[in-house]
């Protein structure tokens, strides 16, 4: 809430203050304008775009108008050769869908409140939007009105999508009966454990097969402070308790016991495992396990792309993820420690929705479409230009080409991931395992239930303030825990932690009654 | 009516120059008036600004009722009368010495202190980290070389009124130092001809001629940043500190508090409303500071 960001959302309130006067009057002719176009296309539009799609033949796409599509996505930094790219990208669109696409990459930290401001103002070129249930979140928007439910579109223009994802994907989109989104296929399952240096663990005969839980590692780390002075044992920057671990099942701000048949909802941070996890922190920050500056650091890829951490918290743990993994240890061999058996997590990490302004919402489905089976332009966009960004090594697997101009390593932003290449050093059958974990995976008992917090937002926000001041600083272990903690559950307390959770178990409750029929 | 549009036809020029600001004015801070309806709506996107639905002063209650209002208050006036007396103080005497030292060098100096208005609170805090940082900070070596123990200074909200107000001193003073240097350059140099004729030393000049001249702007400043008393400086309170949970009793201010709080649930008619508020609370103590003002000397105030 800077100044420069208040001036800016004023700006943007300006916008649809003037908007929504001019609306009022404007609003239906733009109706009536927008309804015969938005058909007139879709009788000649459907047979062609399925022609575009199966035999990719020009002579298909002429039926259809030339239209400017916008999609806004996050990215981890500024791509230089960015501008190839689009010109690429948009040749195939150009010929398949006769769509000039405009590519609006955002850095990851600035998505969620460059978004916001984009749809306050009202998102007027905005056709294609990713989103997700951590940035930029789905249910919270989609319950706001800034998605166009996909039903139809989905019918018409998406077969192939809807075709290629198991029925689970859809079910896991749908909200209140209506689908605003295409997730991005990948994994959708979670295990959460340790990723180790192989050095490390060969050096000190770390025995995985005997740790089943974060203390098992006290001997290792042991170690490692006493031999190695300049290696970090354990390197983190917020929370990283494993709920899992001590058999709870932890959503957002509510928790419940997983073997508990009644759902009784409680606040975490008062649970006794939580002050057993908080010590544990404590200790290992008094012994110099973790890092000194855990509390002031924004995050920990610095200290972990050094090579000098010999171990840090991955909370996913994908099939084929130690390649990635290595790239962000320095280049140094990892192994993963999974300390949890694999859990559905859902689809919803990463999506693409459309749009309610889009004034081609059927096109933009066509290239939702299109990029989920489209091989050449899903690789394009993932990985680049072959020769100039990457070669190939073998026949799905490619190498990155060091220091190239585009390497955003986010292919699971645009689309299924298993429409495309797989990185240098993943198993050839990792999108087999993919499937199989999704599939094998264990549902939570509450999979599927999102409380609506309107009626408590005063307190929400109040317990957010409270848990920022406190969750870190307690996770990093800089603050004694019999002194601070009770402090912070008070503080929560007093913020209203009692009202969200009696709020939530009363939706609990009724969604349980709704949902079993 | 007709002695203004005789007024206007007068000073026709002077009004053409300023339209752009006015018109400035009139976009950005006129018309976005009607939107200060968010702060009292549960605002969606598809119902628009006015179609969402009326909860009156619902959104404003997150601010009063948490436990850190006291704190969050307390901290951003203090803070801001700090900035603002020390600011004024050290900027005054800066222009003083500056109108001393003529010529290229004080072309250098201003030169020198302006360049870190320039500078993101981002890059600043970045700066700071390289003084702070408890194992490599400058601070931490030079206290070690002195024999004394080294600090954690993210980790201790003792230190941090003193490191704050400089840090705000060190990238404001360009600017107001040379607000009050344009404001000396502009007093008429009979003053000082006479004055030097009467035989009065430089430093007398300076107190009997140059200060009492620059008090009008000096009142006209301060009265014009009472109106951000309730206003925190988000960059330098959140960049600086490195946003450590350690420190909040020291250094959160309304807007870092607010910006904890929705950073989640991103609610567009809570922070609406903060706004609001802030910009209520300010305009009152704008209002109440110009009376104050024209009650001691007329001549000061702004209106």
């Amino acid at each position: 809430m800077n100044r420069t960001q208040r001036t800016r959302i004023a700006a943007a309130v300006a916008l649809c203050a003037t908007m929504a006067v001019s609306a009022c009057g404007s609003n239906n002719s733009n109706g009536a304008s927008n309804a015969p176009s938005a058909s007139q296309p879709s009788d000649s539009a459907s047979p062609s775009a399925a022609a575009a799609t199966s035999s990719s033949s020009p002579s298909a796409s002429p039926a259809l108008e030339e239209v400017t599509l916008n999609w806004y996505y996050p990215q981890p930094s500024a791509q230089a050769d960015q501008a190839a790219i689009e010109e690429a990208f948009n040749k195939i669109t150009l010929e398949k869908l006769n769509a000039k696409v405009n590519l609006h990459p955002i850095d990851f930290g600035d998505y969620e409140q460059k978004m916001n401001t984009i749809f306050a103002a009202g998102a007027s070129d905005v056709d294609l939007v990713w989103t997700s249930n951590w940035s930029f979140v789905y249910s919270k928007n989609a319950e706001k009105g800034a998605f166009l439910s996909l039903g139809g579109l989905l019918d018409q223009y998406g077969k192939d999508i809807k075709a290629s994802m198991p029925d689970f994907v859809w079910t896991d989109v749908t909200l209140d009966g209506n689908i605003y989104a295409v997730p991005s296929y990948q994994v959708a399952a979670k295990r959460a454990g340790l990723v180790v240096q192989k050095r490390f663990a060969d050096k000190y005969n770390l025995d995985v097969s005997s740790i089943k839980k974060l203390a098992d590692f006290e001997p290792f780390f042991e170690e490692l402070k006493k031999n190695e002075p300049d290696i970090v044992p354990f390197a983190i920057n917020n929370n990283f308790m494993i709920s899992e671990l001590y058999g709870i099942v932890q959503s957002g701000s509510y928790a419940y016991y997983k073997d508990d048949p009644s759902l009784k909802l409680f606040t975490i941070y008062e649970s006794p495992e939580y002050k057993d996890h908080i010590e544990l922190d404590r200790r290992w920050y008094e012994k110099g396990y973790l890092n000194k500056d855990a509390a002031t650091i924004k995050d920990r890829a610095t200290l972990i792309g050094t090579g000098n951490a010999a171990a840090s918290i991955d909370v996913t743990m994908k099939p084929g993820g130690e390649a990635e993994a290595k790239k962000q240890f320095g280049g140094n061999d990892v192994i993963f420690v999974p300390l949890t058996e694999a859990e559905f997590t859902g689809v919803q990490p990463t999506m693409n929705a459309v749009s309610r302004t889009s004034a081609n919402p059927d096109r933009a489905m066509m290239l939702l479409n299109l990029i989920n089976t489209d091989s050449e332009l899903y690789n394009l966009i993932s990985f680049g230009i072959e020769g100039k960004h990457y070669t190939k090594i073998g026949d799905n697997t490619i190498r990155l080409i060091e220091g190239s101009g585009y390497s955003p390593l986010t292919n699971w932003v645009f689309g299924n991931i298993m429409n495309g290449f797989l990185l240098e050093g993943r198993p050839a059958d990792t999108f087999e395992q993919t499937k199989a974990l999704n599939e094998s995976a264990k549902v939570r008992a509450t999979f599927g239930f999102n409380p609506l917090l309107d009626d408590v937002k005063t307190e929400v926000a109040g317990v957010k303030a409270v848990e920022e001041q406190y969750i870190r600083m307690l996770a990093v272990g800089v603050v004694a825990p019999d002194k601070v903690l009770p402090e912070f559950i008070s503080k929560l307390k007093k913020a209203g932690s009692d009202k969200i959770l009696a709020e939530e178990q009363k939706q609990l409750d009724e969604w349980l009654k709704t949902s079993k029929k | 009516m007709k002695q203004e549009w005789k007024l206007f036809r007068k000073n026709g020029a002077l009004f053409t120059l300023s339209l752009p600001g006015i018109l400035y004015l009139f976009v950005i801070a006129y018309l976005p008036m009607a939107g200060i309806i968010v702060a009292f709506k549960d605002y969606r996107y598809d119902l628009g600004i006015f179609g969402s639905r009326w909860i009156g002063f619902k959104n404003f209650e997150f601010l009063f009722v948490s436990e850190s209002a006291f704190v969050i208050t307390r901290n951003t006036v203090l803070y801001n009368l700090g900035y603002m007396l020390i600011g004024t103080a050290a900027s005054l005497a800066v222009a003083l010495l500056l109108n001393e030292i003529a010529g290229r060098l004080s072309r250098f100096y201003q030169t020198v202190m302006f360049l870190p208005h320039f500078l993101s609170w981002v890059v600043v805090g970045y700066i700071a980290y390289a003084f702070l940082d408890a194992q490599s900070g400058f601070a931490n070596q030079a206290l070690q070389a002195l024999g004394l123990p080294p600090v954690d200074w993210y980790f201790d909200s003792r230190y941090w009124p003193y490191i704050l107000n400089p840090v705000h001193l060190w990238k404001s003073i360009g600017f107001s130092a040379l607000v009050y240097y344009a404001g000396i350059l502009g007093i008429d140099p009979d003053y000082y001809e006479a004055a030097r004729i009467d035989g009065a030393n430089r430093l007398q000049m300076a107190l009997r001629i140059t200060l009492p001249m620059l008090l009008p702007l000096v009142s006209i400043l301060l009265i014009v940043s009472t109106g951000h008393m309730f206003r925190g400086d988000f960059g330098l309170h959140y960049f600086i500190p490195n946003n450590s949970g350690l420190l909040y009793g020291a250094t959160d201010v309304i807007d870092t508090y607010v910006y904890r709080a929705l950073r989640v649930i991103g609610d567009f008619g809570m922070s609406s409303a903060v706004g609001l508020y802030q910009s209520i609370v300010g305009l009152g103590l704008v209002l109440a500071a110009n009376y104050t003002v024209r009650k001691l000397n007329p001549d000061n105030s702004l209106w």
